[in-house]
């Protein structure tokens, strides 16, 4: 950030600053639930919902769709690190790969792949393996593009010397290729994150009988409204977890180039 | 440089004089192509789509699942004729882009405002950095049940889903721009509104265009999500459709079609944005 900060802020001022925030928004939200401006029914007030989000949890009504979506978030983000990492050092070694592999590149960065739930339901049924394929397959060519970026910029000279050494196509990708990338794969993970959750969520929707995603179908069905906002405020701690993690990690990597 | 055998070592792998003539027409073919980007390209489409008809036929999917490119071609032929899918592509697309106009307009002036005063970002970070990892798809359905099975209620999926990235990405651009930029203008006696129309909102723009793609894969998908969850018009109504008739044929087209439309707005997006990034690299 470049702008003129003549002095910084006092940590006082920030700390109310930063309630302000978050406080006034839902305090707007409370208002306009209980005056009625909004209807109670259909936005019950947060002085209701936000307690039951956490009775939710303890009670563990919720407790195992929590642990199913994650479980099924952590399996799809690992599949599209390794197969994203391996096709990016392919992309970005050959160019002949890159050109060829690109059209599908871009079908998957800018596909919508809800569009593919029936496909995908035809395929494998309902159940956790279709979401975390539509998971999988939102990740992947994030971490895979990011990849091949970082690979195009390894120091030639490295891999030189890699030859010098004598090494072979495997320890180059181990030992040369992959850590010079990191900071770039990191990126791409922060970009992959999103979108695998985006996947599996989508996923939960319409092909699953468990997870979050399932019950804000299922409790919308029933027009459980309290219970409704109750699991958007859970997804709303995992996606914010996972970003302030993934930007954290990778201020960490930029630091390295 | 020397490798072994005293030999100079070729920093392009491969193109040995001795390998054997078939790998030797192979790498003069590939390294041909890998100069022609756009043939290398439509080669890639078109195994994709032979990998896709011969995957089929030797087993390795069913089917009944992924369907076959000639049939899949047959239905569009049809559904183009009767242009049913056709007018419900239009609705979606409306839905989108009428939700996107507003979120870039309110998106745009909000991220300016949040940006530039140092009190209002440190207020507002924390609620935008919550509200951008909130997957917004799970609005969809809520927001479906609390506005009602209209368009208007898509509308509103969009422009939520939207405005979120915009306002971020006009935040961010306009705590870049160059301080010097915003002093000299304010020693030439400039007033704010020219201040906001010649300074801010130009210097701005290539990030709020990075705000912009994002939102259109965003609302795009917000939109087809809530169409899929209920509807009577729209792409998404046709994906269900498909679904539960289980017409592979019909499946894969609107699949497809769906596909197409998001490769075509994003890739669009994504090219105006890089027209415009080199307004950050004049600036600099």
């Amino acid at each position: 950030m470049t702008v003129a900060l003549e002095r910084q802020p006092s940590f006082f001022r920030i700390s109310i600053l930063r309630m302000v925030g978050l406080v006034v928004p839902i305090a707007i939200w409370e208002w306009a639930s209980q005056s009625g401006t909004l209807n109670e029914r259909l936005v019950p007030p947060p002085s209701v919902v936000l307690p039951r989000a956490a009775e939710l949890m303890w009670t563990g009504e919720l407790a195992d769709d929590l642990v199913i979506t994650l479980r099924e978030i952590a399996i799809a983000l690992a599949l599209s690190l390794v197969v994203g990492i391996i096709l990016g050092a392919i992309i970005g070694r050959s160019r002949f790969f890159a050109g060829l592999l690109e059209p599908l590149m871009w079908f998957f960065i800018s596909t919508p792949l809800i569009a593919f739930v029936a496909v995908f339901v035809a395929l494998y049924g309902i159940g956790s393996t279709t979401v975390i394929a539509l998971g999988f397959l939102g990740g992947f060519v994030y971490i895979a593009a990011n990849t091949a970026t970082g690979v195009r910029e390894v120091d030639p000279i490295l891999l030189r010397t890699g030859k010098v050494f004598g090494a072979g196509r495997f320890a180059t990708f181990v030992k040369i290729l992959v850590p010079s990338a990191l900071p770039h794969i990191v990126t791409g993970i922060r970009l992959a994150i999103g979108r695998v959750i985006i996947g599996v969520l989508v996923g939960e929707f319409f092909a699953s009988g468990g997870g979050l995603g399932y019950q804000v179908i299922a409790y919308g069905n029933f027009l459980r409204m309290e219970e409704l906002y109750a699991v958007i405020i859970w997804l709303a701690i995992i996606g914010a977890t996972a970003n302030i993690i993934s930007t954290t990690i990778e201020r960490r990597f930029s630091a390295w180039k | 440089m020397t490798g072994g055998e005293g030999r100079v070592a070729v920093q392009t792998a491969g193109a040995r004089v001795d390998s054997p003539v078939f790998v030797g027409y192979w790498l003069m073919l590939s390294r041909w192509l890998s100069r022609n980007r756009l043939i290398l390209n439509a080669l890639g489409v078109v195994l994709a789509i032979v990998f896709w008809d011969l995957s089929t036929r030797i087993g390795l999917v069913p089917v009944s699942a992924v369907s076959r490119p000639m049939d899949v071609l047959d239905v569009a032929i049809i559904e183009f004729e009767r242009g049913d899918v056709l007018s419900d592509l239009l609705v979606t697309l409306r839905e989108v882009w009428e939700g996107l106009f507003f979120a870039i307009i309110v998106g745009t002036i909000l991220g300016l405002a949040i940006g530039r005063s140092r009190d209002a970002w440190i207020a507002f970070e924390w609620p935008l950095v919550i509200l951008n990892g909130l997957p917004i798809v799970a609005l969809s359905p809520v927001l479906i049940l609390v506005v009602g099975i209209t368009i208007e209620a898509k509308v509103i999926v969009s422009f939520i889903a939207g405005v979120v990235p915009i306002t971020w990405n006009a935040a961010t651009g306009s705590q870049s721009v160059p301080a010097t930029l915003i002093q000299s203008a304010r020693v030439y006696g400039c007033n704010p509104v020219t201040m906001v129309t010649k300074i801010l909102l130009p210097a701005s723009i290539p990030y709020i265009m990075t705000g912009i793609r994002l939102a259109v894969g965003r609302s795009l998908v917000a939109v087809l999500v809530a169409e899929l969850y209920v509807s009577s018009e729209g792409l998404g109504r046709w994906i269900r459709l498909a679904g539960n008739t289980l017409s592979p044929d019909l499946l894969m087209f609107v699949a497809l079609l769906t596909a197409f439309t998001g490769i075509v707005f994003i890739q669009f997006a994504a090219f105006v944005e890089r027209r415009f990034e080199r307004w950050k690299e004049d600036m600099a």
